[in-house]
């Protein structure tokens, strides 16, 4: 058990090792940051202090040794448009975009679990079908498209729902639907596809040949068994989430870390999008590491 | 338990690979490449030229004229004709990462799937890597860091799509590699980059068709999600993305602004999906449930 | 219905419908199981021998896919038209079955001891230390060695072996009246098979259970059954006492299927096959469905299908050679 930690948080670091450096040579391929920072006034000495302050006429290792370093101390740099440091924007930002992703997440289970499970215990049924819509959708649809259509029924023609902003329980509501209908689409197609299986198994075979009523074959033992596959793209699921979270807040102008990223492209804050890419990094190793473990936790056939 | 069906004739399976085609989808398709080839004949008007006197008029089927058959925008620009332009720039984006990174990718696949060792580990690692990762966040750190541009975000597409074909790939020369055809190959000594080329190949390529054409989706979608951002095909070109993108500020005053680049792409999406699971169920049934 | 019988099965014809057409799996199959009798159901795959041990617990797909018609009369009901609230009641408590595969008849990700308590649970409704107790003695009624680990444990921990054991825990949990074995020592070791076996003929003998055996082996059948029954292309082909069909079975199938079984004094250079291809079930022929691999068929075995006639002590036959 302890190896198999270990082994994972090896990887994990080696992976972000990896990214860092992907990151950072990215940057550095922008051009001079220097340049970014200064206006058409300054003079060639306050460029000159600039380049040097950013480190810039050190070798590259030791460029990247420092820039790893600050980023392990929680510096990651100034932004170019706001000047403040890009660890504040995102402290501040960060939480609103969990809050968003949270009620996602809660609507998720909602939909995709029962959705997966009917639709899969039904095929071919008017459910099924239902089922196999939203799952399309996800992938014919980009995500501001569902986006644009909510707000088009729900704010402009029946006007129940804010179409903007953080303000009140309201405004949860379409942008944390925008991004459920996603990772539903998804889940429900993981699930469904197992319960078929589980359905045509032996051992539901078997369970009812004891007795079982088949709406507990169903929810009980098929259920149980198909979970495991959708556990197990867990950190897929982070990544979609980060993907539709940004676009989503673009357009519902929410004050997440998306919407930041979004502000950040239009000035070429470069910065911000490198702290950005630098966290969503972490965060997606970190679940990638997470899942594993809960899945051979939930797995008895995988005994550590 | 239950008995096996049974053997229809040929010319029965042949009417029924034809038969069921999703005649809508292939005609949006073919509309789609209409626009791409034509370009610029087939618009009503210059896509970009502003008039501000026709501002924000509606579709003709919602009260506006024929000579604006989808709209204006709030420059008055013809909707339509931007639609057309913009049809070109996506499958512009669409053919250079299908052809780089799918075909790269695939190439990819085949070695490692064919090799096998340490190279095989080694690519499959990378691969494993780069799906993982959120496409749009590296697309949007590429464009920003070297700049915007087509050409560059043909490369960002290219660097996460060329795994999703080296998994599929690799995982169809692994079953081709123990076919008989092949070990007879191998152990007659026929070299490597032979096998590879005269009997690997030919053998995914019905596969390759298969994924081809359901990526393609994908990567219009993702290449109008980072239009939509500002991050992905550059203005003044009309990519659908970023036409929805302006258009969010009139969806009280001229809906149709932003939802006419959205219905493009969702049709065009949809219709390439359908028509890739179409040929999915003819081609390689293999595939079915296969890694997204 | 006569009183010492616990099932008989009237007529079952079993249709599947496919994209290629309809499938006869079973056309016309008549049964009788006696109170404390073992019978046994012989025949290769495609017999239709599962689809009617299926047709009996009633877990065949439901139409259209699947039509039913005849009678199953278990103590008198007929079960293909009880409701499914009324054979929920009646599976695992009064009609049990065993299928092949032990591994995959069992749950992988639940605990062998809840796998086994829930048809107490469904059952008898028991609970708590009731309800231990009762999968405790399940496990000791099939001779499983250490059954308070055996119910901790997690299927994929246990050997074949003793998996088929908790499969048996399971089916006779609820001391049911009659058990249905489909194939259940196919997938076994020899050893393990004759245990097995063994366990089956102990419960007959000690609880008076009835049990229908569904296999392709003689030997099993040799080991337990009391009777026997010869399915051919979805129909009865020849019935009888064990110890009458081994010394002189009459039907041409039947002689045919004990030739091909090699045993210590055969000469293994040749070995017997059964000449001709398999039954087509999805067009069944007019006459007998044997008749194009039968060596001496008559006039009528292409016009006719045979019926059973009884030709000796509980010994019937369906071949128009035999009956003329």
């Amino acid at each position: 058990m302890v190896w198999f930690i270990g082994f994972r948080l090896v990887q994990g670091v080696i992976s972000l090792v990896i990214l860092s450096m992907i990151i950072f040579g990215l940057t550095r391929l922008s051009g001079d940051p220097a340049l970014m920072m200064i206006n058409d006034n300054s003079s060639r000495a306050e460029y000159e202090q600039i380049h040097r302050s950013l480190g810039l006429d050190r070798p590259i290792h030791e460029q990247y040794y420092i820039y790893v370093t600050k980023a392990l101390q929680g510096d990651l740099g100034i932004s170019i448009h706001s000047r403040q440091p890009v660890s504040q924007l995102l402290a501040q930002r960060l939480p609103n975009t969990f809050a968003l992703l949270g009620v996602a997440a809660i609507m998720t289970i909602f939909i995709a679990v029962p959705l997966g499970t009917l639709a899969g215990a039904n095929t071919g049924s008017f459910i099924d079908r239902f089922g196999q819509l939203v799952s399309g959708l996800g992938q014919s649809v980009p995500v501001f498209v569902v986006g644009f259509v909510l707000i088009l029924v729900f704010s402009v023609y029946l006007r129940i729902l804010p179409s903007g902003g953080m303000v009140g329980w309201k405004s949860y509501i379409m942008p944390s639907l925008c991004v459920a209908i996603f990772w539903a689409a998804g889940i429900i197609r993981v699930l469904r596809s197992s319960m078929i299986d589980a359905i045509r198994s032996d051992f539901v075979k078997f369970a009812r040949i004891k007795g079982v009523s088949r709406s507990r074959t169903v929810w009980v033992h098929a259920l149980r068994n198909s979970l495991l596959p959708v556990v197990s793209l867990g950190g897929m699921y982070v990544a979609i989430g980060i993907t539709s979270s940004v676009i989503i807040e673009a357009v519902f102008s929410w004050p997440g870390v998306g919407d930041l990223v979004q502000h950040a492209i239009a000035s070429r804050d470069f910065p911000v999008i490198q702290g950005v890419v630098l966290t969503a990094s972490l965060i997606i190793v970190v679940a990638n590491i997470l899942t594993d473990l809960v899945y051979a936790a939930l797995d008895p056939r995988i005994r550590l | 338990m239950i008995p096996a069906t049974v053997a229809t004739s040929a010319p029965k399976r042949r009417a029924r690979m034809l038969a069921g085609a999703p005649i809508i989808s292939l005609s949006i398709i073919a509309i789609f490449l209409a626009m791409v080839v034509l370009g610029q004949a087939m618009t009503l008007h210059a896509p970009n030229q502003i008039n501000l006197a026709l501002k924000l008029h509606p579709p003709a089927l919602l009260g506006g004229s024929w000579e604006y058959p989808l709209g204006t925008d709030w420059l008055g620009r013809d909707l339509y004709s931007r639609i057309v332009v913009g049809a070109r720039a996506s499958f512009v984006v669409v053919v250079g990462v299908l052809l780089v990174g799918g075909l790269g990718g695939a190439a990819l696949g085949v070695i490692s799937g064919y090799v096998g060792g340490t190279t095989d580990a080694l690519i499959m690692r990378c691969a494993d890597a780069t799906l993982a990762f959120p496409i749009i966040l590296l697309a949007v750190l590429i464009t920003v860091t070297m700049g915007p541009g087509t050409a560059n975000l043909i490369i960002a597409l290219c660097l996460v799509l060329w795994a999703r074909f080296a998994r599929i790939v690799r995982g169809q020369v692994l079953v081709i590699r123990e076919q008989n055809f092949v070990v007879l190959a191998r152990s007659s000594g026929v070299s490597g980059v032979t096998i590879m080329l005269r009997h690997v190949v030919p053998n995914v390529v019905n596969t390759l068709i298969v994924v081809m054409t359901l990526q393609i989706g994908w990567i219009i979608i993702v290449e109008a999600s980072l239009s939509f951002l500002g991050a992905g095909i550059p203005p003044p070109t009309p990519a659908w993305g970023s036409m929805a993108a302006r258009g969010r500020d009139f969806l009280t005053t001229g809906w149709w602004v932003p939802a006419v680049p959205c219905l493009s792409i969702a049709l065009v999406c949809l219709s390439f999906n359908i028509v890739g699971d179409w040929l999915r169920d003819r081609l390689d049934p293999s595939l079915r449930g296969g890694p997204d | 219905m006569a009183g010492d019988e616990i099932l008989r099965v009237e007529d079952l014809h079993v249709t599947f419908s496919g994209r290629g057409g309809d499938v006869h799996a079973v056309n016309g199959v008549n049964l009788t199981v006696r109170r404390g009798e073992i019978l046994g159901i012989v025949g290769e795959s495609g017999s239709g021998k599962s689809v009617t041990s299926a047709a009996i617990m009633g877990v065949l797909p439901p139409a259209p896919a699947c039509r039913v018609h005849g009678k199953v009369l278990f103590e008198g009901v007929d079960l293909l038209s009880s409701s499914e609230r009324a054979m929920q009641s009646i599976r695992g408590r009064q009609i049990s079955m065993i299928l092949q595969d032990p591994l995959s008849a069992l749950n992988p990700v639940m605990k062998t001891g809840d796998q086994i308590a829930e048809v107490f649970r469904i059952h008898h409704g028991l609970s708590g230390r009731s309800l231990m107790d009762a999968v405790i003695n399940a496990l000791k009624r099939v001779r499983f060695p250490s059954p308070e680990r055996g119910a901790a444990s997690w299927p994929h921990q246990l050997s074949g072996g003793m998996r088929q054991r908790v499969v048996g825990a399971i089916a006779l949990g609820c001391e049911p009246d009659l058990l249905i074995a489909d194939e259940a020592t196919t997938a076994l070791d020899s050893t393990i098979q004759l245990q097995y076996l063994d366990l089956i003929k102990e419960r007959q003998r000690i609880d008076g259970l009835s049990v229908v055996v569904i296999t392709h082996d003689f030997g099993v059948v040799a080991r337990i059954c009391d009777r026997v029954a010869v399915m051919y292309a979805g129909k009865v082909v020849e019935e009888a006492p064990v110890e009458t069909l081994f010394s002189g079975p009459r039907h041409p199938y039947t002689k045919a299927l004990l030739n091909a079984v090699p045993k210590l004094n055969t000469d293994l250079s040749r070995l017997e096959a059964i000449e001709g291809v398999p039954p087509r079930l999805w067009s069944p022929p007019v006459g007998c469905s044997f008749a194009p691999r039968c060596a001496g068929s008559v006039v009528e075995c292409t016009t006719r299908p045979p019926v059973p006639v009884a030709i000796g002590d509980h010994h019937s036959v369906a071949c128009w050679r035999v009956a003329s």
